[in-house]
């Protein structure tokens, strides 16, 4: 049967299911005794200049009539009006979108006729004469259907990437301890984000919205995985040992259940209470990541997926009193969670001590933490000028190329540097989330709106970490600190979102 | 009828017959064929690049919808595309006006 298109309409039965092209579904309706069924167009001798229209090959134009068959000419005016058209239409996905619209409404053009006395086949012949000019269609559509780049977005991670090469290459300068081929390392790492950021946005995301469930349960076992049998450091189990390689901090890799989180939430839309209540047990991921011992890591997750279901509760995804719903939400998020983890640390023991101090601490209570990066951070930012080294060598803050890079930038460049960088990456957040509101397609909206909420929470946690406003913790500057994970995150990040536009004319919701 | 006096305003048509309700491309264009009285024949491969065109701008919305056994892509008028007729059919009077001004 392979390349055989049964000829006779009768068979085929063009009623607005079953297109003339769609041999499959014809296959299945013969009229009994039809002499046309199985007679073979295109036997073999036809390969190349195929296309594809509705997931069904059509043959190539110019293939010998079969002798004697009278619907020749009505059939292959209707193909060719669509192979015309979409052969204009150079992005794939798009062609399949509008080949389906254009079909339907050749079927419904079609079936007024024949209402208003005309043969089917004439009537057919009718309905693709009223499309107009195929060609002159296909163009316009092709103008509206096409890939699309975020230049903007591009240039932003672009210059971002740049300046964090050349403060690596500084501070690999000025610190021996990181050793001679820090700068060159650091480099190479930040151009393989910065590739895989490319290798990511020519992906089409709606494949994390197809396999969301799946992809989330992978990060539920890694988690798990990784808080039992990872390596740990400093009372955290958050690492994992890749022999020569060195050691690699999983924990922040946390962080891309974000996107699938948010694909989701997309995919429980209109479930109603049932709806919200089993997007609250996916947020229970970052208790996972509590099992790692990362606790500010599970505390950003944690409210950065609580705030992408408050985005869905209140766009009515699920249905769903609003209102109501939001107060619920938000009276919950803000007491249990917390509150549980709170009195987990302090009284269950379950934490390194320096951690349960660091929290007390945190909350004002008596504690023997003495938060000396914090105290040293706000010294080094006082003494910092607004442009050009202060002059003071940094000694004793460690991480200055991760937890404390702003510091250092701060200290040895300016202020003003510092709040370049900051604004730049305000910016790229900014960015990411006007992307993001401004999609029609939901899946994409919700999955750029959580990264740009994360890409905006960290910056903003940063900045206050290098001010010395809040205790010292294990934090990274998307983008910028010298840490695997955290590098990658951000440019995976990007790279969705860069996706989320590239796809926004050629993709409907749920297509893939 | 002259087309290019057509073909500015029909965006303007098309968003006027969305804001009364929710219709696919072929009912849109019977609609504006039976209240222009047959003036207005709108071809379909003109119809979707300017739905198409008006959905990327944010005027409208789809989605799919089955009707007796067939599945149609229906289009809506979003709010955006309720301000930007409000816009249109100023600007159309105000052209009009001024038109049949000249020619009395």
């Amino acid at each position: 049967m392979e390349g055989v298109f049964p000829c006779c309409p009768e068979c085929i039965g063009v009623d607005g299911r079953a297109g003339m092209w769609n041999w499959k579904q014809a296959s299945g309706s013969r009229r009994e005794g039809c002499r046309y069924w199985k007679q073979a167009f295109l036997p073999s001798g036809f390969g190349g200049n195929t296309v594809h229209v509705l997931g069904t090959e059509f043959p190539p134009l110019g293939r010998p009539r079969r002798e004697g068959c009278r619907y020749w000419n009505r059939r292959i005016a209707m193909e060719e009006y669509l192979r015309v058209l979409l052969d204009q239409i150079h992005c794939r996905k798009a062609r399949e979108m509008v080949g389906k619209e254009m079909k339907n409404h050749i079927l419904d053009q079609m079936e007024a006729n024949q209402q208003a006395g005309m043969e089917r086949e004439q009537a057919l012949e009718e309905a693709v004469r009223d499309m107009g000019d195929p060609v002159e269609a296909g163009m316009a559509l092709n103008k509206i259907h096409r890939f699309r780049t975020d230049w903007r977005m591009l240039a932003l991670v672009g210059l971002v990437s740049v300046i964090n090469i050349l403060v690596h290459i500084g501070i690999g300068g000025r610190d021996a301890s990181l050793g001679e081929a820090y700068g060159l390392r650091h480099s190479l790492e930040a151009m393989a984000g910065f590739g895989i950021m490319l290798a990511v946005y020519r992906m089409d995301y709606n494949y994390i919205g197809k396999y969301a469930k799946q992809t989330a349960v992978f990060f539920f076992l890694a988690a798990a995985l990784v808080s039992f049998a990872g390596t740990e450091i400093n009372g955290a189990r958050a690492w994992i040992s890749l022999g020569v390689l060195g050691t690699v901090a999983v924990a922040d890799l946390a962080y891309l259940y974000i996107p699938v989180y948010g694909a989701l939430l997309y995919r429980y839309r209109g479930e109603g209470y049932r709806g919200v209540g089993k997007c609250i047990l996916w947020m229970s991921f970052p208790l996972c990541v509590l099992l790692m011992n990362r606790f500010s890591t599970a505390v950003c997750l944690f409210f950065i997926l609580a705030a992408m279901l408050s985005v869905a509760v209140g766009k009515d995804w699920f249905r769903v009193n609003r209102k109501a719903a939001l107060a619920a939400l938000w009276t919950v998020f803000g007491a249990l969670p917390l509150s549980g983890v709170v009195v987990l640390a302090i009284s269950g023991n379950y934490y390194a001590t320096y951690k349960t101090e660091r929290i007390r601490a945190f909350l004002g209570q008596e504690s023997s933490y003495q938060d000396y990066g914090r105290r040293m951070a706000a010294e080094y930012w006082k003494s910092s000028r607004l442009l050009g080294g202060s002059g003071r060598e940094i000694t004793d803050l460690v991480g200055v190329n991760n937890d404390y890079l702003l510091n250092y930038v701060a200290n040895y460049y300016g202020i003003a540097i510092m709040l370049l960088i900051g604004l730049l990456l305000f910016a790229v957040a900014a960015r990411v989330i006007h992307v993001s509101f401004s999609q029609k397609n939901p899946l994409g909206m919700i999955m750029g709106c959580g990264c740009g909420l994360f890409l905006e929470m960290v910056t903003v946690i940063a900045v206050l970490h290098c001010l010395g406003l809040i205790p010292s913790a294990r934090l990274f500057l998307p983008f910028f600190s010298a840490d695997v994970g955290g590098l990658l995150v951000a440019y995976v990040m990007a790279g969705i979102v860069l996706s989320v536009y590239r796809y926004q004319s050629v993709v409907v919701p749920g297509q893939v | 009828m002259d087309k290019t006096l057509v073909s500015g305003s029909m965006a303007m048509l098309l968003l006027k017959l969305l804001s009364e309700g929710d219709k696919y491309g072929y009912e849109m264009i019977e609609t504006l064929r039976r209240r222009s009285e047959n003036v207005f024949e709108l071809k379909a491969g003109t119809l979707y690049p300017l739905l198409h065109s008006m959905e990327e701008k944010k005027w409208l919305d789809s989605y799919e919808k089955e009707v007796a056994g067939k599945v149609r892509k229906y289009y809506s008028i979003t709010r955006e595309g309720s301000k930007a007729l409000k816009a249109k059919e100023g600007e159309w009077r105000e052209y009009s006006r001024a038109v049949l001004n000249v020619l009395a």
